[in-house]
């Protein structure tokens, strides 16, 4: 509903054969992400603003891989006078413009800032993730594995800069920010009509609607949910899912809120010096809970249960919120066809 | 803003051998820890490990290390004067101020004596803070002891109850697994128990204590998980919602009962 308060300050569209320019001025002083297509849709650093795709909907690759990059290097370390000597790599500071981000995009931003922002910071994420503006978009149409209406819809309470919405020629814009009113004063934008608003509002019901219509789950009462998934830590559900998954980890690395990782060295050919990095770790390998003296999730059940209860049960004990946006991308993926919105109609029904 | 995955390098100042598969590398470094924390220990080339701190003095600290992956027999191949890194200390440690003025057992499987070793010292400096204190300890065979040499000291300040599954020559001790130890505790009400040791070990001896009568929520308990990161982030340390590195590793048996998946088993699946 905070969306309707800020469109009753500030009205505002842009043509959308002047979209270009705004980049383009963007591109100035920002460095730009926005989706691009190779086969594989994803948000990648724009040098030529041809490059941008316009798509319907979200990426096939999740934005996590800007602020959490599948490998990355922590420090260098060599061999020297007084044991090693250590060369820190935070990098990624620049200041970045995503240009096409979808709800659930943000909305994954918001639950990955809660595991690396919080009491403990990550200083690689955090480097990577303060000066970011978000230009978000509704979608035109939801994708078959879509679900975000079951956390919170298209289009995020907060959490983007502007935000844009096809009516047609033209884009409506809502402000989410001081930083977006910033942008708006570069100039591209003209004032919207009540009829523009109208559109606006018919548009985002009808995607809605839709994704509603797929969904037909109620995890609006987040707590019951939750409680619901926790009891049924011994319900048959997850033996017949660990015959059929593969634990190939799949999904872990397409899910925009999945940050576990592994910390690993990669030492030079003589070992005198060497990186040491982390890598996207999934909680579906078998390696995952191994120590020293046990493996904790030995069992494939026991795997695909975690996952399960990682996103819908622990976050909710620990932070009051799901750790899934709805964006169905583990369904998309999964090689052996587990439907994780099927699996939250059985364990809730 | 302090990064928290940077080591610190420090060198290690003596190797004490233990036993066959164990040895203690004394660290030249000032950092300060409660019992029962842990570090993560970086052998470079090799990666991180966690390791509990088995002691710690006057610009050192002591890691008990049994050679079982990469990280760790890497460094029982190192030296005084070699070079590693260190970061933490991590976790809560041992709850030692809820059990001054009360009994205090102290139980004991294998590796698991290290992370219990610096409670073991501070009982033996500030014996008067405490009532009866017993030690349980249990290993595999008695030349798998750890800290064999400390045993005399520590016997002046504690009940000392030895136990080992396989007895080898010269072995006059009790034969058996620390459960068969535990009604030779001689103290019941009011004790604060401490216990690490392996999963197995840990769960049958809970169950024994409890109904002993010992409370679950004066029985705690230090999980051992590969913690990657040390702060809750890197995921391979979670259980029921908690992380082992940042809320423990040391749980109330009670709390420990929440967030596992059967209730009668102490170190379990659901996580």
């Amino acid at each position: 509903m905070k969306l309707v308060k800020m469109v009753t300050i500030m009205m505002l569209k842009i043509a959308k054969n002047r979209i270009n320019e705004f980049l383009a001025a963007l591109k100035e002083e920002y460095t730009l992400y926005a989706p691009t297509s190779n086969g594989v849709t994803k948000f990648e650093k724009i040098e030529d603003l041809t490059s941008i795709c316009f798509l319907p909907n979200r990426t096939d690759i999740s934005l996590k891989s800007i602020f959490f990059p599948p490998k990355q290097k922590f420090f260098r370390w060599k061999r020297g006078e007084m044991g090693y000597e250590l060369e820190d790599y935070l990098d990624g500071e620049e200041k970045k413009v995503i240009f096409g981000a979808r709800g659930c995009d943000i909305r994954s931003l918001k639950i990955l800032d809660m595991y690396m922002r919080g009491e403990f910071s990550d200083p690689y994420y955090e480097k990577r993730r303060k000066n970011t503006i978000i230009i978000g978009i509704s979608c035109d149409y939801p994708r078959e594995s879509c679900f975000c209406s079951a956390f919170g819809g298209m289009v995020p309470e907060d959490g983007y800069d502007l935000w844009f919405t096809d009516i047609g020629t033209h884009y409506f814009v809502d402000v989410g920010s001081d930083i977006g009113k910033e942008l708006i004063s570069l100039g591209f934008f003209q004032e919207a009509s009540p009829e523009d608003l109208r559109k606006k509002k018919r548009r985002i019901e009808k995607v809605q609607f839709e994704i509603e219509r797929r969904t037909r789950i109620d995890l609006c009462e987040v707590k019951r949910c939750s409680q619901e998934i926790k009891k049924k830590s011994q319900d048959e559900i997850w033996r017949e899912l660990g015959e059929i998954c593969l634990c190939c980890g799949k999904c872990n690395f397409v899910c925009p809120t999945c940050h576990c990782f592994d910390v690993r060295d990669i030492p030079s050919f003589d070992g005198s010096e060497g990186y040491r990095i982390r890598v996207w770790d999934s909680c579906h390998l078998y390696e995952y809970a191994k120590t020293s003296a046990e493996n904790f999730r030995k069992e494939k059940h026991a795997r695909v249960r975690y996952r399960v209860y990682d996103k819908f049960v622990f976050p909710v004990m620990r932070y009051g919120v799901y750790a899934c946006t709805g964006c169905g991308r583990c369904t998309e993926v999964c090689p052996a066809g587990i439907n994780l919105r099927e699996v939250l109609r059985r364990l809730v029904e | 803003m302090r990064n928290p995955y940077l080591p610190e390098v420090v060198p290690i100042r003596e190797v004490i051998e233990e036993t066959c598969d164990t040895k203690t590398f004394r660290i030249a470094t000032h950092l300060l820890f409660n019992p029962g924390q842990f570090v993560e220990l970086s052998v470079f080339g090799y990666g991180e490990a966690p390791i509990s701190i088995s002691g710690g003095g006057d610009g050192y600290l002591d890691l008990t290390i049994r050679a079982v992956g990469n990280v760790t027999n890497r460094i029982h191949r190192m030296k005084a004067g070699d070079y590693v890194g260190i970061r933490g200390p991590f976790g809560n440690g041992w709850p030692l101020e809820k059990a001054k003025g009360k009994n205090l057992l102290i139980v004991a499987g294998g590796i698991g004596l290290a992370p219990l070793k610096p409670v073991v010292e501070y009982v033996c400096r500030h014996r008067e803070e405490f009532k009866m204190v017993t030690l349980l300890y249990g290993a595999r065979r008695p030349s798998l002891m750890l800290f064999k040499y400390k045993f005399r000291e520590w016997e002046k300040f504690m009940d000392l109850l030895l136990t080992v599954d396989e007895p080898e020559e010269g072995w006059k001790g009790h034969v058996g697994v620390v459960t068969t130890l535990c009604d030779k505790i001689k103290h019941r009400s009011d004790t604060i128990t401490l216990m690490c040791g392996p999963p197995i070990m840990m769960k049958y001896t809970s169950m024994v204590l409890i109904e002993l009568g010992f409370p679950p929520s004066e029985i705690y308990l230090s999980l051992e998980r590969n913690m990657k990161c040390g702060i809750g982030i890197c995921g391979h340390c979670a259980v029921g919602g908690v992380y082992v590195c940042r809320d423990g590793p040391v749980f109330s048996l009670n709390k420990a009962l929440r967030f596992i998946e059967k209730p009668h088993e102490v170190q379990g699946v659901l996580d």
